[in-house]
């Protein structure tokens, strides 16, 4: 994944700027120590040393827990607030304001500008000019003498050629840390950007397929069901019997149609980011009984007996969601049990929760195939050579997703040519 | 004119007012938003069935402009269409529709039926 690839290579660089920061202070330390040992005179090199070791901790630790961690613009707006510090004191250490020092403010300015939009560089060109004014009237006011911690209120011209050293060396490694944080952070937003435009046009792709399933796919259904309607009850002439049979048979399959099209709509609008529950509270046999009345004539046809167990729950839930699911299930229920068989719906509570319960005697599937019926598009081995069914493998799949948005389970317990039972957890209320 | 059908297609237009015609109730219709407001402003129905996506202005504007006017606002008008997002039944619901049918899921003779509740 793009996203992945991304945070590794970041990881990697960072790791590359603690060495490098390491490396760099090490090798200043020992420059300076040899240099010393040459005879040039530092001023103040208890405070170069502190401050250099200052910042190679502040470099390690920001790196370390900030930057790899969490790299927000409020930690990119502290760490130019903290070199900006640092540059101050350093070049008060080093012989005070110098034109050569003088320029180093102007890194954080960049960084900011080119990581963080126009108004934080504003702000740190500001607390620059405001060190800046500090130094120089410390400068002309202020003289300690050469000797010394005297925080070196000295003019350019006493500055040594060690502490520029020293200085460039450690700001070297804050520069070799912009370059490589302007890298991630160009990186890191090429990246964002293209997989927020990947993002945008998968949303903007689905948001088409919705509107084409509910409008351009259901308006050919309504003219096929309307009008084939309308030619079976005789309203557009006398239909002789012979052409009756086959008029019936095409009004059948344009009602699978249209429930197709209703499964395809349902899962897409279960699927869209922007769907939501509307969670209320209600009695779960009212709603049960309020499914099964719909049923009822297709239990009496197809001469199939159902049972209904129903307790007297209330449970938090979103009504409409619930009612599809229930649906489903019963209507899958009756599609695979044979006449004469049996369909037993039944609520019970077990562990804290509502189970609520559609039990058949129809075909069954092996218990193997059980996780296949909640895929998309997925069916179990001998339901694919069921004669009852006309589905697409939507439905359970819509039942899935719609019990996962209520954090809550559905499950299927089934014994192949023994019947199934599927069950869903609801919160009680 | 007893219904006013505001449907953009002509065929499924002639099917409802085939199956109104044969419960005796008269119909004309608009094929686009805006006929549908002339339409209205001219001679009122006694019940309106209403597209949402259509022509010229949506079934949203029409109904606006039903509830907008002292002299159409109560006439009962369903809302027949195939967009069942939530936020448009609700939008349409809210605006004072009486009925909301997902066209694809019914046949004429149940629509007519729910036009008789109306007319009764």
């Amino acid at each position: 994944m793009v996203t992945t690839v991304s945070s590794q290579r970041i990881a990697s660089y960072a790791r590359e700027v603690e060495k490098y920061t390491y490396i760099i202070i090490a090798y200043g330390l020992i420059l300076i120590t040899l240099l010393a040992g040459l005879g040039f005179r530092f001023e103040n090199q208890i405070a170069l040393y502190i401050v250099s070791a200052a910042a190679a901790l502040y470099t390690f630790l920001y790196h370390h827990f900030v930057y790899i961690r969490k790299p927000t613009p409020t930690a990119a707006i502290i760490d130019a607030v903290a070199y900006t510090s640092f540059i101050f004191v350093l070049n008060q250490i080093t012989g005070g304001l110098d034109s050569l020092l003088f320029f180093l403010y102007f890194l954080p300015i960049i960084s900011t500008r080119l990581n963080l939009g126009p108004n934080v560089p504003i702000f740190i060109t500001f607390l620059s000019l405001f060190f800046v004014l500090i130094e120089a009237v410390l400068a002309s006011h202020i003289k300690l003498g050469p000797e010394g911690l005297n925080f070196g209120f000295n003019n350019a011209q006493t500055l040594n050629f060690g502490s520029k050293i020293l200085a460039l060396t450690i700001f070297g490694i804050y520069t070799r840390s912009l370059a490589v944080e302007f890298s991630f952070e160009w990186e890191l937003r090429k990246e964002l950007e293209k997989v927020n435009q990947e993002l945008k046009e998968t949303q903007k792709a689905k948001d088409e397929f919705l509107f084409i399933a509910t409008h351009a796919l259901r308006s050919p259904v309504v003219a096929l069901r309307g009008g084939l309607s309308l030619l079976a009850k005789g309203t557009l002439g006398k239909v002789a019997p012979s052409q009756k049979h086959f008029i019936d048979e095409i009004s059948e399959a344009g009602e699978r149609l249209s429930s197709l099209v209703d499964d395809l709509v349902n899962v897409t609008t279960l699927e869209h980011p922007t769907f939501a529950l509307k969670k209320e509270t209600f009695k779960i046999k009212v709603l049960v009984e309020e499914v099964l009345k719909d049923f009822n004539a297709f239990f009496k046809e197809k001469k199939v007996e159902l049972t209904a167990n129903l307790t007297e729950h209330t449970v938090l839930a979103d009504r409409k969601m619930i009612i599809n699911v229930i649906y489903n299930l019963i209507d899958n229920a009756i599609k695979f049990t044979p006449s004469g068989g049996k369909v037993l719906v039944e609520t019970s509570e077990e562990d804290g929760k509502l189970i609520v319960s559609v039990g058949d005697t129809g075909v069954g599937v092996a218990e193997s195939d059980t996780p296949k019926l909640f895929r998309k598009f997925g069916k179990a081995g001998n339901v694919l050579t069921s004669e009852n069914q006309s589905g697409i493998g939507l439905g359970l799949y819509a039942c899935k997703l719609i019990m996962e948005k209520h954090g809550e389970r559905i499950w299927a317990e089934s014994i192949l040519g023994g019947g199934s039972k599927f069950s869903f957890s609801l919160e009680m209320a | 004119m007893d219904i006013l059908i505001v449907e953009d297609d002509t065929f499924i237009a002639e099917l409802y007012e085939r199956e109104l015609s044969s419960q005796n109730l008269s119909s004309k219709i608009a094929k686009d938003g805006e006929v549908a407001q002339k339409m209205l402003s001219e001679e009122k129905p006694r019940l309106v069935l209403l597209d949402i996506m259509l022509p010229k202005a949506s079934g949203i504007d029409v109904l606006k402009f039903m509830k907008n006017d002292n002299n159409l606002k109560n006439i009962p008008v369903i809302v027949l269409s195939n967009l069942g997002q939530d936020d448009i039944v609700t939008q349409a619901m809210e605006l004072g529709a009486n009925s909301y049918m997902i066209k694809s899921n019914f046949v004429p003779q149940e629509v007519v039926k729910e036009v008789k509740n109306f007319l009764k």
